[in-house]
């Protein structure tokens, strides 16, 4: 029971603390000037001005969801080792609730934040009678947060164990490598032999963030959505797990 | 005797090839307040940073006694420089501190005590480095700890504040709580404390009881140790 209390209060104190960083609402209300924006563009010199502001609408939710989510890990939840929370460690909180706290309050405003753009540019288009084009907005109310929760949690890893640069740098490396999907016959046609075979091994380990991409996927289908979030879930917990057990041996 | 609150025995760290902390040996009783002196770089951060658990040591060992079980809050910590989420005010920071530790009902007092009631409520963004001081005194102070442990407490306190800071310590000493002061100041470790431990490269070249620091002797006594242990060195 000691054991959530506290981390119920780390979680508190960081919604609270994530709640006032105005560079987040900055970042996302310069998103929605730029979609909506996109309209009037779109009605100037297309015949389908919705899809134009769809497509810019999801790229830059997506770009959005996932900057926002390796600020926020690499910030928020890399302060663990910082001198801030001295005083708490050495009063007798484990790192583990820490971590834990820290972890389960940026991920709630990183679900929250990474879902908002998505439905608000989906609601006011459909207000504005956008129809058919604008349903990839509303699959990817659903599928960004769950992306975004991902890389959240890898940055949120490499937060605890590398400098905040380090860490934001091998992040946005892993987000890009995480959407590149090698084709297995062309890879070996390019790199034969054992390069190709380690190429492979590694994307087979990494997750494949495509499959959060509302444009090409779909959450209509049900055991899409589910895979989505069972490859969150997975990954997410994965890393929590080592998070954890890295922090934990880690010289402050 | 007195019970020992904190002892720490044969203490040794490296960084690399180097020794942080070399041999370090010393005890702090109950209501008992003690300084670890030295320059810049002796190990005395990295002696407590050992203690309280934030680093590993290679070897030696670190005993705290609290009198009771030992229960979260009962040991108070301000580091050498206070860092605080500026996104919060100094209310909720000491609340914070406070509710970790199971203990709220004592945060309006304590901001009373450290003489910064009147800024509680503003962001921490907003404080001087004095404040930030004090700020972090009271989070070291709310949980009511036994063992209380503070790097540079002097530091970025104006002479107000530094005569609070001792009338604190003085108080906190007559309830029978343990002291622990790492400090470069040697003036005022030796007017508030009972025995000084002198550190030099990482060693502890001498404990000194009350009588051989007060009356402004600490000075004069902590150079020829130095210059002392210098030479040794270089003899050697």
């Amino acid at each position: 029971m000691k054991n959530i209390k506290a981390i119920l209060i780390i979680t508190a104190r960081t919604i609270r603390e994530l709640i006032r960083a105005r560079v987040l609402y900055s970042l996302l209300v310069f998103l929605l000037i730029a979609a909506w924006g996109s309209l009037f563009i779109g009605g100037l010199t297309f015949e389908s001005k919705f899809e134009v502001a769809t497509d810019l609408g999801l790229t830059g939710s997506a770009f959005f969801a996932a900057i926002s989510a390796i600020l926020i890990g690499v910030e928020y939840v890399g302060a663990v080792s910082s001198r801030v929370f001295w005083p708490a460690l050495s009063a007798g909180v484990k790192r583990s609730e820490l971590f834990a706290g820290r972890f389960i309050g940026a991920g709630v405003i990183v679900l929250i934040l990474s879902s908002v753009p998505s439905i608000l540019l989906y609601w006011s288009f459909y207000l504005l009678g956008g129809g058919g084009s604008i349903l990839p907005l509303r699959d990817a109310a659903l599928l960004l947060p769950l992306e975004a929760l991902l890389i959240f949690s890898v940055s949120s890893v490499l937060s605890v164990n590398f400098s905040k640069a380090l860490a934001f740098a091998l992040s946005i490396g892993i987000w890009i490598a995480c959407h590149m999907h090698p084709d297995p016959l062309a890879m070996e046609v390019l790199y034969p032999g054992s390069v190709s075979r380690i190429i492979m091994f590694i994307q087979n380990i990494l997750p494949d963030l495509e499959y959060y991409n509302a444009r090409i996927s779909s959450t209509t289908s049900t055991g899409h959505f589910v895979l989505a979030l069972y490859q969150t879930l997975v990954y997410s917990l994965l890393s929590v797990v080592l998070g954890i057990m890295t922090f934990r041996k880690r010289a402050l | 005797m007195t019970t020992k609150s904190l002892e720490v025995l044969n203490l040794q760290k490296k960084f690399g090839k180097n020794f942080a902390v070399k041999d370090i040996s010393f005890h702090v009783g109950a209501g008992e307040i003690v300084g670890l002196v030295g320059l810049n770089g002796a190990g005395k951060t990295t002696a407590l940073k050992i203690i309280l658990g934030l680093i590993q040591a290679d070897s030696g060992s670190v005993s705290i006694d609290t009198g009771t079980e030992r229960r979260r809050g009962d040991i108070g910590f301000l580091p050498e420089e206070s860092d605080f989420s500026f996104l919060l005010t100094g209310y909720e920071t000491l609340l914070f501190a406070a509710a970790l530790a199971g203990k709220i009902f004592y945060v309006e007092e304590v901001f009373n005590k450290t003489g910064i009631f009147y800024a509680k409520d503003k962001r921490i963004g907003t404080y001087s480095k004095g404040m930030k001081r004090r700020l972090g005194l009271a989070c070291a102070l709310v949980t009511l700890p036994k063992l209380i442990i503070l790097d540079e407490p002097q530091s970025g306190l104006d002479p107000l504040g530094r005569r609070g800071l001792a009338s604190i310590l003085e108080e906190e000493r007559s309830k029978g709580n343990s002291i622990l002061i790492a400090s470069h100041d040697l003036n005022e470790t030796a007017e508030i404390c009972d025995r000084v431990v002198v550190i030099h490269k990482g060693r502890d070249i001498a404990v000194l009881e009350r009588e051989k620091i007060s009356d402004g002797k600490l000075k004069e006594k902590f150079f020829e140790l130095i210059e002392s242990d210098l030479a040794e060195c270089v003899a050697k």
